[in-house]
């Protein structure tokens, strides 16, 4: 069976070459542009990782991954962060939350970003 | 009659060199002339103290008339016998006229001698007081001096305590103790203070200090007693100060000792409050990485989607159109750097980015960062030589990151400068002061000489780099320069245009690693 990525990210082009590139790895993507899709598609079909943008309307990216990590049923699923916010003290914010990596998304190819995945995927 | 005169005049001379003698007592007079005369002023007796002060032997003067002694008649004493009740009530004032024309300033005293109830002559004390008056002179001139002194001390008081008053600085001067003797207005403003509650106390009991991230520094550590201890000027660059049990803020602290003729006397303590300029600074790296963070989203769009282009390619690309999308992948990828470069410039610059140092092995540090360079170095079939393999290679105190970052930075330029199949020299050594000096030498482009100081200012590009890869940022060499500086090191190069440039970093040892905090 396919292993599932739920993607949060609210910039369509990202979210289109994102998508692209995990398919094409054969993964099977959700692609979620603000928390409350995301909800659904987390209730409907449970994830083997997270990749979650910090920067979404509404709630905001640390938001949805406190609360995932809150919630009994979510919070074993890894999430690596995709941001373009480089503040040290907001990776560490995301690393002391649960996040089990943070990519600076300028900074990464989607072959690295691929290799991340495959590194921390249930 | 004669006699006569000369018997009751004796008498009285015995009753009046007396109280003459109290006077003498009194006041140590060294010279004292008395004698008599009669009541034409004709002088009939002379005694050798007259001698001694007026320099007229007896011979002399006797039957001449007194008058000599005066100067002009106007102070002449005048003879008013029923003026003359009680002894030593005329006494006056006047100066004398000597043998040798010298003129001193006496006292004169005139006794009436009576003979049956009628005067019948004078006796004539004499007492030289031009010393007391040269005292007196001298005591006034004294006098006068120090009231100018004092005026003179007053105005510079004055100024000294205006000047103190309109700097803008907050300014505390301590003994050689350390207990506070002044604080000026700003001062008592700046920090809540009350002179009168102040004054005396030690520095250190009144205030205290913390670091940027809260924690108390000890208050033997505060500038004050720091340089009564080393003697050398301090300064604490952004310090939280407060009073002890109150409110701290941001401040810049500079303690200098006071000197006087040689020895310390005394430290003054000039505050800067800085909360503004922190509040600026904090805004300013907040703007910066908000605006890089909005400059990086179209930036990781563009890159994403050239790599799906690019991906695609199957679905029939013509080779001119795949050089054209690689062309703006490497534009945008240099931006991507750019907007990296100023981030973290602007980190360093405002004090955001905290360096981490720990302990390294110099030589393996050199050599796995010439590895990272080597793929780069064969593709332009240039050699990299790296520095003898030492054995117990020295340790430096770094933040492993930042300076991967310098070392590959100074390894990737001269690759890039240098010319295919030549050599890069990569060396470090241990200086006797315990610091450590990495160099990299290239057979490359140079420097002109007059830039050789400028490359290391940020967005400065030399000419003939600009001709040689004009895509250059002009920040690489300027954020090194921040890397090593942050680490109390130093970097600089010495170079020959068309024939090659040697960069050096000097990396000081721990204890002088001023700048971490």
């Amino acid at each position: 069976m396919k292993k599932h990525i739920l993607l949060i990210e609210d910039e369509e082009f990202i979210a289109k070459v994102y998508k692209h590139f995990f398919i094409k790895e054969n993964f099977t993507v959700d692609s979620a542009k603000n928390s409350i899709i995301a909800k659904k598609m987390l209730k409907a079909n449970t994830p083997n990782i997270i990749v979650l943008d910090l920067m979404l309307p509404g709630e905001s990216g640390f938001k949805i991954l406190e609360k995932l990590k809150a919630e009994k049923k979510t919070k074993h699923i890894p999430v690596i962060i995709i941001s373009n916010i480089s503040l040290a003290s907001d990776i560490e914010k995301c690393k002391n939350l649960g996040a089990i990596e943070y990519i600076i998304k300028s900074n990464f190819s989607m072959r690295e970003v691929i290799d991340k995945v495959h590194k921390h995927i249930l | 009659m004669n006699k006569n005169i000369i018997v009751k005049k004796n008498k009285k001379e015995n009753e009046i060199e007396i109280i003459f003698q109290n006077f003498k007592q009194n006041l140590n007079f060294k010279q004292n002339a008395i004698f008599t005369i009669d009541k034409k002023g004709i002088i009939l007796s002379w005694n050798n103290g007259a001698t001694n002060l007026m320099g007229y032997s007896s011979k002399e003067v006797l039957g001449k008339n007194f008058l000599k002694f005066y100067i002009s008649k106007k102070n002449t004493p005048t003879f008013k016998l029923n003026h003359v009740k009680q002894l030593g009530e005329n006494a006056k004032e006047t100066n004398l006229i000597r043998k040798n024309e010298s003129v001193f300033l006496a006292n004169v005293l005139l006794f009436p001698i009576k003979n049956d109830n009628k005067v019948t002559g004078y006796t004539h004390v004499i007492y030289d007081v031009s010393y007391i008056k040269d005292n007196e002179i001298a005591l006034k001139k004294c006098t006068a001096e120090l009231k100018k002194i004092k005026k003179t001390l007053e105005i510079k008081n004055a100024k000294d305590e205006a000047l103190l008053e309109s700097i803008g600085e907050g300014i505390v001067a301590t003994d050689n103790k350390g207990k506070m003797i002044l604080i000026n207005s700003v001062a008592l403003t700046m920090f809540g203070l009350t002179a009168n509650t102040s004054y005396g106390k030690l520095f250190t009991k009144v205030f205290c200090a913390y670091d940027e991230k809260g924690v108390k520094i000890p208050s033997n550590d505060l500038t004050v007693p720091d340089v009564i201890k080393t003697g050398k000027k301090v300064l604490h660059s952004r310090f939280y100060y407060g009073i002890v049990g109150k409110n701290n803020f941001p401040v810049a602290a500079t303690s200098t000792p006071v000197i006087l003729s040689g020895k310390r006397i005394g430290t003054i303590t000039i505050f800067r409050n800085i909360k503004k300029e922190v509040e600026i600074d904090n805004i300013k790296s907040e703007f910066v990485s908000i605006v890089s963070h909005q400059l990086r989203t179209p930036l990781t769009a563009i890159k994403l989607l050239t790599e799906l282009v690019l991906d695609n390619m199957y679905s029939g690309m013509s080779h001119e159109n795949e050089e054209t999308i690689l062309n703006i992948q490497q534009s945008n990828e240099k931006m991507i750097h750019l907007v990296n470069s100023l981030l973290k410039m602007s980190q360093m610059e405002t004090g955001k980015l905290k360096i981490k140092p720990t302990y390294n092995k110099i030589y393996e540090f050199i050599v796995s960062i010439a590895d990272d360079a080597t793929a780069l170095a064969k593709s332009k079939n240039i050699t990299l030589l790296l520095p003898k393999n030492q054995q117990d290679s020295m340790s430096v105190y770094i933040d492993k990151e930042l300076f991967r970052q310098v070392f590959l930075n100074l390894i990737l330029n001269a690759i890039e400068y240098s010319k295919k199949g030549s050599k890069i020299w990569i060396g470090c050594t241990s200086e006797s002061d315990g610091s450590c000096i990495v160099s990299i030498k290239d057979e490359g482009i140079g420097i002109p000489k007059d830039k050789n100081e400028k490359i290391f200012d940020r967005f400065f590009r030399a000419t003939n780099a600009v001709n040689y890869k004009p895509a250059g940022t002009g920040l690489g060499l300027y954020v090194c320069r921040l890397i090593v500086e942050k680490h109390g090191g130093q970097i600089w190069v010495t170079s020959d245009e068309k024939k090659g440039s040697t960069f050096y970093v000097s990396i000081p040892p721990k204890n002088n690693i001023t700048h971490l905090n």
